[in-house]
Formats: structure tokens, C-alpha cells, sequence
């Protein structure tokens, strides 16, 4: 197995912090898109060439956000675009065409918006900020957004928001070195933190940047600053019918491999992890099938030493059927890579 | 032994003096009585070395029930003393300490009192003034909002009337009169969330001045 570069993308002025993959391209002769973001304060959209299979920036995005763009989100359609940034502000940017307009920007943040996700079905986002907050906002006829609910219980900066991939359940993490679970608890716009994955429950003892879902929705990873990755695994997926929530479980704990921050965890459709972190490099991670009772549950499949010339923050699969994976860094570059057998 | 060179020399000054203190009550307030009397004795009085108590119990016939004499000496400590009597005189040095600290204790407690009773009306009219002008700027607030529906009921989401409707709720629950009343913090949060909501959904920037910004504590750097 070997993690093969198939192109270095040049374009952003500094670091890149985050990138996404359109979800409805790269299937039916769509040919794969992904939006990256930057300290540069633009976004940039990428498309591959379906001929030459090399990629180019079909457009930038900018000024819009007056300050570094943090995180991007594509909603489940491929129509819209969030893009929050450390201007306090979350920009809604349409895509009609192939030109990507700013429909509505949400506003309410106190500081910094760290990072924007799309729910299963499209019509709830959430946002996370360094005001410690997580805000639910649902997408109203006419590109309209309201906010629906604010999620206090963090104690510090919220990291990252995401959206569990097929149930109304947000999951939150923080510099407060904890996971939250957020779930509206019957009445509508009643949300409420049912979890806190911490240090009581085996949790990470820093920062957690990071979290992604396996394909299934049943397993969760989370990276952090403690240098390990985190596997958790719930019975039942969602909210079960009698309107109990099927708490999360600590599963296993992959410590030894990385030696600087990990910030950035993927899970790919065919189940494999990806980990981008400050040493530069990439990890990928398996399910191990010959484990011992007891033993370690994951094991590292290979590690692309120097993948990039300085901190790798975030690693993305793309869709479709054979998946590639991007990442992006401080470098301010972006690389497409591929793996090969 | 400096103390007890210092003692000696107060007892040659008061050794002339010799008194015997006889009280008869009841033998169940006796003990507590003479407690009293002993710990009033001992605080007014100028300095006492060699200070005991004897306990004698004898019958009153007479009366027919048991009575409790007590004998309280004063001084008496000449050269026939025993090794008893010396311990007493130690006794009495330190429970002078103990005296003195007792006193100036307090008096440092009740300027304290005073102090701090006079400090604590100083903070509470401030954190009184500030809890008064948030709320009331909250009032003014829910007031336009709600008048303004009453004008025109569309002019704002079903979403963001419910929140004014509720803001409305937690002014009016708000224990004014009760600061020590455990729901104060808990309605002024959910106050300032709600404001911060209805604001996001009418696409307006408006901030409460006193309001403590996190975005000033901290540095600017970034991750």
C-alpha cells in the first residue's frame, strides 16, 4: 500500500486550514469538487478535469470574510456552501452554475466561528465559536437562517461541530478537552447536552480538534492534542423509540503512533481513518481483523512521512467510488492523493 | 523561667492579700454558676497569679438538701507552696494571654463587623446598579419589540416572538428583591442568550454596554 501524490495545488497565500469535498460530485460523470479555506481570508473551489484528471481553482471567494476563513460545508445537495470564519461571521454562498453567490450571512457569533456543518437532511447547520458556544440555525424558505437554539456547556473555544451522518445528533469538541452530544429532547428547538465524553469516561486529556464518523454512523473517532486518537462506539444509533438516547462508549485508544498535535481525523466509506497532524505527516488507520481479545482494535496501515512541509490540518476523503483523499496545510498548499495497491 | 521570675515578683506585691470568696446555691447551678463567677473574676480582674478554686461539700440539715461550698483563693502563694499551686500560677499567666487575645479579637471582630457591613452596601449598590441596567435595558427592548408586533404581528419570525415572549417571562421572574435567590444567574443567562438570538434573527447588531466582552480578555492569537 502506498499514499501516491497525484497533484500539489498552489493558489492560497497562507496557511489552509480547512477543506470539503462537494458530496454530490464524483459520481454519474460529475467530476469531483472540494472547497478550500484559508488565512488568506478566500475560498477556493477545485474541480477535477474529467480528460486530464488534473485539477484546477475554478473560482475564489473573497471579500466576503474580512478575516481567516476557518472551516467549510458543503450541504448535502451541493447547492450551498457555508464558510465560517474568524470574522464572527458564517457567509451562505449558492452555486448557481458554476458561479458562487453570497446568499445570507449569519451573524451572532461573539469572536471567532471555528467551524460550520450541514445535518443529514439539509436544513439544520451548526456553528462553533471561541465564544464557547455551539449555535443550531435552520435553513428557512428564501436563504433565510434562523437560529433555533444556543448550546451553552462548553467551558472553553468549541473546535468543531459535526453532525451525526444520518440522525439529528450534534457532536461538539473543544479545547476543554471534551466530546458533548447535543439532541432535541422532545419539544422542538429544546436542545440539550445528553453526553460529555471526557477524561471520567476515557476521554482525551487536550484539546479535541477533530471527530468523524465511520460509514455505519455506529463508531466515532476523535483526535486531539494529547497525541492519541480515540474510537467510541454506541449500541443503538440516535435517538431509540422510547426517546432515550443510546449513550456513547469509549472502545479503544491509539496512542504511540503520532508525537506532535493531531488535528484533523476523516473516515472513509471504506472504513479506513485517516489522521493529519503537526509532524507533517499522514496516517492511515484499519480495522485490525487478526486482534486479540483485548488488543488493540485498529492498527496503522501506513504512514506518508513529510507529506507536506509543515502542519497538515485537515485530511478529507472525497466521494464517489474510489476515494481519494486531500489535505491540506500550513504550507499553504493542498495535496490530492491516492492510494494505491 | 523568665516568666516564672516575672510572676513571682507580682506575687511579693499582692501576697498581703488574702480572700475567701463563699457562695451557697443549689447543687445542680453550682458548678456552672462558679464557672461564671470564676471566668468573669478571672477576665476583670487585674492581674491574679496563683489562682485556684477548692471544692468542699457538706450537709444543711436544716434545708434538707445537699449544698456545695466552695472556697475561692486568692493569692496565697507564699513560700509554703506546693508544686500544685505553681502549675495554677502558670495557669493564670497564660490564660492572661488567652485573655488579652480574646480581647483584642473582639474588638477586631466587631469593627469588622462594622467594616464590612458598611463595605458589603458599597458593592451591593454597585452590582445592584449594574443587574438593574441590564435588565432594564432587556425591559426596554422586549417593550419596543412587543409593541411593535402589536402593530404589525408579521413583522417578526413565529420564532423570534416566542423568544420575546419569553424574555418577557424571565423579566418578570426575575427575584429583584431576593439577590441570594439561586435562579438570579441562571435568568440573566438565559436573558442574555435570548437577546443575542432575537438580535441574530433581525439581522441587528445590538449590544449591551456593560456587558463583560470575552473577545477583550483574551489575546488575539489564533488557532
Amino acid at each position: 500500500m502506498e499514499l501516491k501524490e497525484i497533484q500539489r495545488l498552489e493558489g492560497h497565500t497562507d496557511r489552509v486550514w480547512s477543506l470539503a469535498w462537494n458530496p454530490a460530485t464524483g459520481h454519474a460523470g460529475v467530476p469531483l469538487v472540494f472547497a478550500s479555506c484559508s488565512g488568506d481570508k478566500t475560498v477556493r473551489i477545485w474541480e477535477q478535469n474529467l480528460s486530464s484528471r488534473l485539477w484546477e481553482c475554478k473560482t475564489v471567494l473573497e471579500e466576503t470574510h474580512i478575516r481567516t476563513v476557518r472551516s467549510c460545508a458543503w450541504s448535502p445537495s451541493g447547492k450551498l456552501l457555508a464558510t465560517a470564519s474568524f470574522d464572527a461571521t458564517t457567509a451562505i454562498w449558492e452555486n448557481v452554475g458554476g458561479d458562487f453567490e453570497c446568499v445570507s450571512t449569519l451573524e451572532g457569533h461573539e469572536n471567532e466561528v471555528k467551524s460550520v456543518c450541514w445535518n443529514a437532511s439539509g436544513n439544520l447547520l451548526a456553528t462553533c465559536s471561541r465564544d464557547k458556544s455551539v449555535w443550531i440555525w435552520e435553513v428557512q424558505p428564501g436563504n433565510e437562517f434562523e437560529c433555533v437554539s444556543v448550546l451553552q456547556g462548553h467551558t472553553q473555544d468549541v473546535k468543531m461541530v459535526k453532525w451525526h451522518p444520518t440522525e439529528d445528533i450534534l457532536f461538539s469538541c473543544s479545547y476543554d478537552n471534551s466530546v458533548k452530544v447535543w439532541a432535541d429532547e422532545g419539544d422542538s428547538d429544546d436542545w440539550q447536552c445528553v453526553q460529555t465524553l471526557g477524561e471520567p469516561n476515557n476521554g482525551h486529556t487536550s484539546t479535541v480538534w477533530a471527530l468523524s464518523f465511520n460509514p455505519g454512523g455506529d463508531k466515532m473517532v476523535t483526535c486531539s492534542d494529547d497525541l492519541t486518537l480515540k474510537v467510541w462506539e454506541t449500541e443503538s444509533i440516535g435517538m431509540q423509540s422510547g426517546g432515550g438516547f443510546a449513550p456513547w462508549r469509549h472502545l479503544c485508544t491509539l496512542s504511540g503512533y503520532h508525537g506532535r498535535t493531531i488535528f484533523s481525523v476523516h473516515w472513509s466509506g471504506e472504513g479506513i481513518f485517516a489522521s493529519g497532524a503537526a509532524d507533517d505527516a499522514i496516517r492511515l488507520f484499519v480495522e485490525d481483523t487478526e486482534s486479540q481479545a483485548g488488543g488493540p482494535l485498529y492498527k496503522l496501515l501506513l504512514k506518508k512521512e513529510k507529506a507536506h512541509d509543515m502542519d497538515v490540518n485537515s485530511v478529507q476523503w472525497s466521494p464517489g467510488e474510489k476515494p481519494l483523499l486531500a489535505s491540506a496545510s500550513d504550507d499553504g498548499t493542498i495535496k490530492v492523493w491516492e492510494l494505491v495497491s | 523561667m523568665t516568666l516564672a521570675n516575672r510572676n513571682f515578683k507580682m506575687v511579693k506585691t499582692i501576697a498581703e492579700f488574702f480572700l475567701i470568696l463563699r457562695v451557697n446555691i443549689t447543687s445542680d447551678q453550682t458548678q456552672k454558676a462558679f464557672g461564671k463567677v470564676l471566668t468573669k473574676l478571672g477576665c476583670t480582674a487585674p492581674l491574679v497569679p496563683g489562682f485556684c478554686i477548692q471544692k468542699k461539700v457538706s450537709m444543711n440539715l436544716s434545708v434538707g438538701e445537699y449544698k456545695d461550698e466552695f472556697e475561692c483563693f486568692f493569692g496565697s502563694v507564699g513560700a509554703s507552696c506546693e508544686l500544685g499551686v505553681m502549675d495554677d500560677l502558670f495557669d493564670s499567666s497564660l490564660n492572661l494571654e488567652d485573655a488579652h487575645y480574646k480581647e483584642g479579637y473582639d474588638e477586631a471582630y466587631n469593627h469588622g463587623l462594622i467594616a464590612g457591613k458598611e463595605e458589603a452596601r458599597q458593592v451591593g449598590l454597585k452590582v445592584g446598579f449594574e443587574v438593574g441596567e441590564e435588565l432594564g435595558f432587556y425591559r426596554g427592548w422586549v417593550d419596543i419589540w412587543t409593541s411593535t408586533i402589536q402593530v404589525d404581528p408579521t413583522c417578526f419570525s413565529p420564532r423570534a416572538k416566542m423568544i420575546i415572549a419569553q424574555m418577557e417571562e424571565l423579566i418578570q421572574k426575575y427575584p429583584l428583591m431576593d439577590p441570594e435567590n439561586l435562579q438570579v444567574q441562571e435568568i440573566m443567562d438565559s436573558l442574555r442568550v435570548k437577546f443575542k438570538m432575537v438580535c441574530s434573527s433581525m439581522h441587528v447588531k445590538l449590544e449591551y454596554n456593560g456587558y463583560p466582552k470575552s473577545s477583550t480578555e483574551a489575546n488575539d492569537i489564533q488557532f
